[in-house]
């Protein structure tokens, strides 16, 4: 996949802004256990029934 | 036939039937009738098939006359999204790389409706691959509002919304990665559900991005919504992620009123600053649950900006991953708008991908554990700005940065809540000042749809938003 030099610049500049906005979050808050999965049992824990 | 059936709700319809005072046919009929004076005006259908649609209008109404009703949408006709797959059948998924692809399956969705008894009109316009805040739609034409056909619906289920505001259909299925149930719900002025993730089974519907993708009914009222959630939700062996837990009768919820509940009013700056008139809105529906007994108090979200970027890396990559070979090998086939929104996802690491799913435990635990801490539903806006019109939105021809920035103004109050996984209703709250609908959003706890429906009930009990008709 090839991309003219301007297309190529215009998406390495939104690629830094989403992957440093995910680094910073990162850093704040990801432990080495932190698994994708945890997700969803957060959901399903937090269930509250009215 | 009366066009005057076609102006009922969803449930009088469903309920008409089953007293047995209206044939399925009938309300079919009345449907086709509104489409022919409609779809010129809104391109709302992508495909009909009036001869099927009779002859299953026939069928539910001699099971009727035989004693059986399937269930509480027996013989309702309704209409969805072109993403749904029916097997034989074509499913384009509003692109031109599929206008001919048949579908080897058939959506759950569509098989639980198909069991309900619900008639199936056709398929419904919507964005390319389900990737467009607006409408827009360059292979099969713009998707028009009903209110004013010069401006967007929404998307990008844009023909659900603008058929079922302009009362061609009864209800329509929708789906939702950044708010494209809820964006079409509130530009047209009818209800929308995006629900829990996990609460609707996804198999056999065109993804946009598996980990934020919910399918959804949008409806007239909340009423018939809370009707079609139930019938579609549910676990499904197909889908590993939808949820097991059982579902509940939701429109028994519906008359419990708000005296007890505690909504907390937010009116988050996120991508786009909100405009007056819209924060008016806002403020005006929170009054009037204040006045039907509910505790109303401020909300405090948290940074908006951190759950989009997020959410804009899982359906980048996610995207990227399930369209490369059609981009690699022919990329002239998708809209400039939508295959630049995907590029990206090219280059993001796998790294950020994975954290960005890691993310999300830590989001939604800490969103419950403070915007939603004591509180039951939270209100805000769904799109922050009076409506646009399609050419003011036209981002076709510049592409990349330009359409970044117009998705991000549209959806900086809805993606988040794909980020995060809970239940959002968007239902109608007003018209601006050019006379076109101003949608509000109630998000609550994981599987607390119930609570939502009953909030968004009570409110309809004493506005009438959604009873205005397009004319």
């Amino acid at each position: 996949m090839k991309f003219e030099d301007k297309r190529l610049a215009e998406i390495l500049a939104e690629v830094k802004i989403l992957t440093d906005a995910v680094r910073k979050e990162s850093n704040a808050r990801l432990a080495f256990d932190d698994d994708p999965a945890a997700f969803a049992s957060v959901m399903a824990q937090e269930e509250k029934t009215k | 036939m009366s066009a005057d059936l076609a102006l009922k709700d969803l449930s009088e319809i469903a309920d008409a039937i089953a007293a047995r005072t209206l044939t399925s046919v009938q309300a079919t009929e009345a449907c086709l009738a509104r489409i022919e004076s409609w779809q010129p005006r809104t391109n709302a259908f992508l495909r009909l098939d009036k001869d099927k649609a009779l002859a299953r209008a026939l069928a539910m109404d001699a099971e009727i006359a035989s004693g059986k009703r399937r269930s509480a949408l027996h013989g309702v006709p309704m209409a969805h999204k072109d993403m749904y797959y029916r097997k034989g059948e074509i499913s384009t998924g509003g692109s031109a790389i599929r206008k001919d692809w048949r579908a080897p399956v058939t959506a759950t969705v569509l098989e639980r409706l198909d069991h309900a008894g619900v008639v199936e009109l056709g398929f419904l316009n919507m964005a390319e691959f389900a990737a467009g805040p607006t409408g827009h739609n360059v292979h099969y034409g713009h998707c028009r509002n009903p209110w004013n056909g010069d401006y967007v619906t929404g998307g990008s289920s844009s023909g659900s919304g603008a058929s079922v505001a302009a009362r061609m259909v009864y209800g329509a299925l929708g789906s939702d990665t950044g708010g494209s149930i809820r964006l079409p719900a509130s530009a047209c002025g009818v209800v929308g559900m995006k629900a829990t993730y996990g609460r609707v089974s996804r198999a056999g519907a065109v993804a946009r991005s598996w980990s934020l993708d919910h399918v959804g009914p949008l409806t007239r009222t909340v009423r018939d919504n809370a009707r079609v959630l139930r019938i579609v939700a549910g676990a499904d062996p197909r889908d590993s992620t939808a949820s097991e837990k059982p579902v509940p009768d939701y429109e028994a919820l519906l008359e419990g009123g708000v005296s007890g509940l505690k909504v907390g009013v937010a009116l988050p700056e996120g991508l786009t600053p909100i405009d007056p008139q819209i924060g008016a809105a806002v403020e005006a529906a929170a009054a009037t649950l204040g006045k039907l007994g509910a505790t109303i108090s401020k909300a405090t979200l948290p940074d908006f900006n951190a759950l989009y970027r997020a959410a804009e890396v899982l359906v980048k990559c996610e995207a990227a991953a399930m369209h490369r070979p059609w981009i690699e090998s022919q990329p002239n086939s998708y809209a400039n708008q939508v295959r630049t929104r995907t590029e990206a996802g090219f280059f993001i690491p796998a790294t950020e991908y994975i954290d960005a799913l890691r993310l999300r435990a830590h989001f939604a635990a800490e969103f419950l554990a403070t915007a939603l801490a004591g509180i039951d539903a939270v209100l805000l806006p769904a799109i922050p700005f009076a409506l646009p019109t399609i050419a003011e939105t036209d981002v076709e021809a510049a592409g990349g940065p330009a359409t970044l920035a117009m998705v991000g103004r549209f959806t900086g109050l809805t993606r988040p809540f794909n980020t995060l996984g809970i239940p959002v209703l968007s239902v109608p709250g007003g018209f601006d000042a050019n006379g076109l609908p101003i949608g509000l959003q109630l998000v609550g706890h994981p599987f607390a749809e119930g609570t939502l429906y009953r909030i968004g009930h009570a409110y309809q009990g004493v506005t009438d938003h959604h009873k205005k008709v397009p004319a």
